[in-house]
C-alpha cells in the first residue's frame, strides 16, 4: 500500500506508505479527500498547485471480476470544483498489482517539456523525457511508446487536447487489446495532466506485488458468488455482451428521454438507425466484434469493435453515451460517422460526450444545420489541430454558448448532462444539478427508479421522492467509485445474497468487519470531502441549478419541464 | 368475430425467444378484436418472461393495454444504465 509522489517541478519522486487516515479508501474515496486536504480549493486547475491523482479501486488488483477501475481526480478545469473520472482498461489492475495505492502528480514542468511517469515491474517510478511524442495523438503515441518501453505496459495518456489543455480534454488508457480507447472523459483531466507536463503514465503488466488480504478463503468464496450472479442476470450475462450499453438507445428513446438536437425534442426520429440492435447487426455482418473484452478481470465484455465495410477497425468501444453525443444530441443518423467521430476524440484526446454536446450546442446557435455529420467531422478536426475556433470548442460546451451568444446550453457546474433528459427523468434533475461532479450521469443513475417497467416506483415527472432517490444512489456511488467496481457489474449487488458478498470481501481485505452502514458512512464521507473543497472553491447552492432550458421549455413528447424545486434540491445532501 | 392486425418489434435480445423473429420487419400478428398487450405477450410466449416496458404507437403501457387494428408494438427488456 504505498502511494507514489512525483514533483513535476523539480522531478523528484517519492515512496509513501500510505497514510493511516487513508486506510480503507481506494479509487474515488482516496482521490477526493486527498484533494480536499492537499489541493488549496482556489488555485488554479491548470497550475503547479493542483494535483492529479490516480488510484486503481479499493478492490483493484484482486481476484474480484470487473475491478479494474481507475480514479483520476484534479481540481477541474471545466467545473472549478473537486472531479473524479474513473476508466476502465487494464491499468488499476496493473498499478494494484505492483501494491501502489495511488500516484500522485504536482508541481509543473517548463511549457515546452514533456515527460512520461514509467513504472517498472518493481514498482519503482522514473521521469523520462518525452519531448519526442510532442503533440502526437494517441493511437499513434500508445504505438510508439511500447515498442520503446515493451508490449507488456498499460499506457494512460493525453493527445494533443491535452497538451492544448483544453477544459473537455479526456485522459485516455489502454484496454484490454492495448488500444487506447477507453477515456476518463469528464472534468478536463487530460487538460490538468496537460498542464503537468505529462505526456503519460507507463505501467508495467507484470506486478506481483498486490496488498495482501487478511482473510483470502473469505474472499475467494465471496468472490466467487459474486461472479455467478453476474453471469447469471440476464441484463449483466446477456444484454450487455451482445448488444453493449447501446441497448439504451431503444428503451431511452421510446420513454421520451433521448436528448435530441441539443435537447429541443426527447425522440429521435433515426433512433432505430443507431440503436444497440442496429449497432450489433452491423457489427457483425461486417465481421467486427460485438462481444469484447475491454478492461482487465472482465466477465461482462460489454464492449465492442466496430469496423468499415470492409472489416477494417474503426473503433473501440461504441457506447450508449457516445451514440448519443455524437448522434442524436447533434441529430445525427449515421453510425458510420458516428463511429468515425469517437474514434477521433479517443486519438486527440477528447471527453465524447462534452465534444458531442459542444458541437450540439454550435448547430443550435445556427453554425451549422443538425444531422450535419461531416461537420461535425470537421469541427472535431479543428480540435485536434487547435485553430482559434477548435479552441472554443474545446472549452466545452459553456465556451460555445459563449462564443454565439447562444443561451441554450444543457450544462451543469459547466458540464454537459449526458444522455437522460432530466425533464423525462425527474431524478435525474436532482442528480444533474447537485453532484459535485457537476452534469454527470454515473453520480447518481436513477433511471431505473424513474421507471416502473424496471423496477422504480416513482413518477418520473414528479418531484415526490426523487431528491431521496438521488441522495440515496449518489451515496452508493461514491463507494462503488471507491471500491472500483464496474457499474455493470453491479448486478452481482442486486442479487439475492450479493450485497452481503461483497461487503465480506472488503472486510477479507480490510481485517475487521464492514457492515452496509459502513458503506453508507463511506459513501457519505466521500461526497462530504467532495462538498466541502466545491464550498471552499466558491461554490454555492445557486450553483445546484439546472440551466433555465429545463425549467421553461417543455420537451416533446410528454411536454413536461423539471418541477424539483431549489428548495427540494437544497435537501440532497441532508445526511 | 373481428380480428386486427398488430405489427410487433422486440429489443435487447427478445429475439432470441422467438425462432420466427425477423430482425428487419419485426412481426405481423393477428388478434382477436378486444384483444390487449396480455393477450399479445402470451402468443408470443413471452407471457412468463421479464420485461422492460412496451410502448404502443410511440407511447408508454402499463397493464394490460388495448390494441388496435395497426398498432405498433415495442417491447423492450429491463435495463441498467451509466
Ligand atoms: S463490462 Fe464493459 S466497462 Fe465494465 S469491465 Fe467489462 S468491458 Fe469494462
Amino acid at each position: 500500500m504505498k502511494v507514489i509522489r512525483v514533483d513535476m517541478t523539480t522531478k523528484a519522486i517519492t515512496d509513501q506508505a500510505l497514510p493511516a487516515e487513508y486506510a480503507g479508501l481506494g479509487g474515488r474515496g482516496l482521490t477526493s479527500t486527498l484533494i480536499n486536504a492537499e489541493v488549496p480549493a482556489t488555485c488554479d486547475p491548470l497550475g503547479p498547485e493542483n494535483r492529479l491523482i490516480f488510484a486503481p479501486g479499493y478492490l483493484s488488483g484482486t481476484t474480484l471480476i470487473n475491478t479494474s477501475r481507475l480514479s483520476v481526480g484534479a481540481k477541474s478545469p471545466l467545473t472549478g470544483g473537486i472531479k473524479e473520472s474513473n476508466v476502465g482498461g487494464t491499468v488499476a489492475a496493473d498499478l494494484a498489482k505492483l501494491g501502489i495505492t495511488a500516484v500522485v502528480v504536482e508541481g509543473q514542468a517548463p511549457a515546452d517539456e514533456r515527460y512520461l511517469l514509467k513504472i517498472d515491474g518493481a514498482g519503482k517510478a522514473q521521469l523520462i523525457d518525452a519531448g519526442e511524442y510532442k503533440g502526437m495523438r494517441t493511437y499513434g503515441f500508445v504505438k510508439k511508446v511500447k515498442a520503446a518501453c515493451g508490449e507488456r505496459n498499460s499506457v494512460t495518456c493525453i493527445g494533443p487536447a491535452g497538451e492544448f489543455q483544453m477544459a473537455i480534454a479526456s485522459i485516455q488508457t489502454t484496454d484490454f487489446d492495448g488500444r487506447p480507447c477507453r477515456a476518463a472523459g469528464r472534468g478536463g483531466l487530460g487538460a490538468v495532466m496537460g498542464s503537468k507536463g505529462l505526456k503519460a503514465l507507463v505501467v508495467d503488466q507484470g506486478g506481483k506485488n498486490p496488498d495482501t488480504l487478511v482473510d483470502p478463503e473469505a474472499f475467494k468464496a465471496s468472490a466467487k458468488a459474486f461472479a455467478q450472479a453476474v453471469k447469471a442476470d440476464e441484463f449483466s450475462g446477456e444484454i450487455l455482451p451482445e448488444l453493449g450499453t447501446a441497448a439504451l438507445v431503444g428503451p431511452i428513446n421510446e420513454a421520451g428521454a433521448l436528448p435530441t438536437c441539443n435537447a429541443t425534442q426527447g425522440q429521435f426520429a433515426g433512433a432505430d438507425k443507431i440503436s444497440g440492435e442496429t449497432l450489433a447487426k452491423t457489427i457483425k455482418a461486417r465481421g467486427g466484434k460485438t462481444t469484447h473484452k475491454g478492461c482487465a478481470n472482465c466477465i461482462i465484455n460489454c464492449s465492442n469493435e466496430y469496423v468499415d465495410q470492409d472489416g477494417g477497425y474503426v473503433t473501440s468501444s461504441l457506447e450508449y453515451e457516445t451514440i448519443w453525443s455524437m448522434g442524436a444530441m447533434i441529430g445525427n443518423d449515421d453510425l458510420d460517422a458516428i463511429a468515425r467521430l469517437d474514434f477521433l476524440c479517443d486519438d486527440i484526446g477528447l471527453d465524447t460526450i462534452s465534444t458531442g454536446v459542444a458541437i450540439g450546442v454550435a448547430m443550435d446557435a445556427g453554425y451549422r444545420p443538425f444531422g450535419d455529420a461531416q461537420s461535425a467531422i470537421a469541427m472535431v478536426a479543428e480540435i485536434g489541430r487547435g485553430t482559434a475556433f477548435g479552441k472554443v470548442l474545446g472549452g466545452g460546451p459553456g465556451a460555445v454558448g459563449k462564443h454565439f451568444n447562444h443561451q441554450r446550453v444543457p450544462v451543469m457546474k459547466n458540464q454537459s448532462m449526458a444522455a437522460y433528459d432530466p425533464r423525462a427523468l425527474q431524478g435525474m434533475a436532482v442528480t444533474y444539478a447537485t453532484s459535485p461532479m457537476g452534469g454527470d450521469h454515473t453520480a447518481g443513475w436513477v433511471v431505473d427508479k424513474n421507471l416502473e417497467a424496471f423496477g422504480g416506483t416513482l413518477d418520473r415527472f414528479s418531484a415526490e421522492g426523487q431528491v431521496e432517490a438521488s441522495r440515496d444512489t449518489q451515496i452508493h456511488m461514491a463507494a462503488v467509485d471507491t471500491v472500483g467496481l464496474c457499474d455493470f457489474a453491479q448486478s452481482g449487488l442486486a442479487a439475492k445474497g450479493g450485497f452481503d458478498h461483497f461487503l465480506t470481501m472488503i472486510s477479507a481485505k480490510l481485517g475487521q468487519p464492514f457492515t452496509k452502514a459502513d458503506w453508507r458512512d463511506l459513501g457519505r464521507r466521500v461526497l462530504t470531502a467532495e462538498r466541502d473543497f466545491n464550498r471552499r472553491a466558491g461554490f454555492t447552492r445557486e450553483d445546484d441549478r439546472l440551466p433555465k432550458m429545463f425549467y421553461t421549455e417543455p420537451l416533446p413528447p410528454h411536454n413536461k419541464v423539471v418541477v424539483v424545486s431549489a428548495e427540494q434540491m437544497d435537501q440532497t445532501f441532508d445526511f | 368475430m373481428c380480428e386486427i392486425l398488430v405489427r410487433v418489434k422486440l429489443y435487447g435480445t427478445l429475439h432470441k425467444r422467438l425462432a420466427a423473429y425477423d430482425a428487419e420487419n419485426g412481426l405481423s400478428i393477428v388478434l382477436r378484436e378486444g384483444d390487449g398487450v396480455q393477450a399479445l405477450l402470451t402468443r408470443l410466449g413471452l407471457g412468463q418472461v421479464r420485461l422492460g416496458f412496451i410502448s404502443v404507437d410511440g407511447r408508454l403501457v402499463t397493464g394490460d393495454a388495448p390494441l388496435h387494428d395497426g398498432a405498433r408494438v415495442r417491447i423492450f427488456q429491463p435495463i441498467f444504465g451509466g
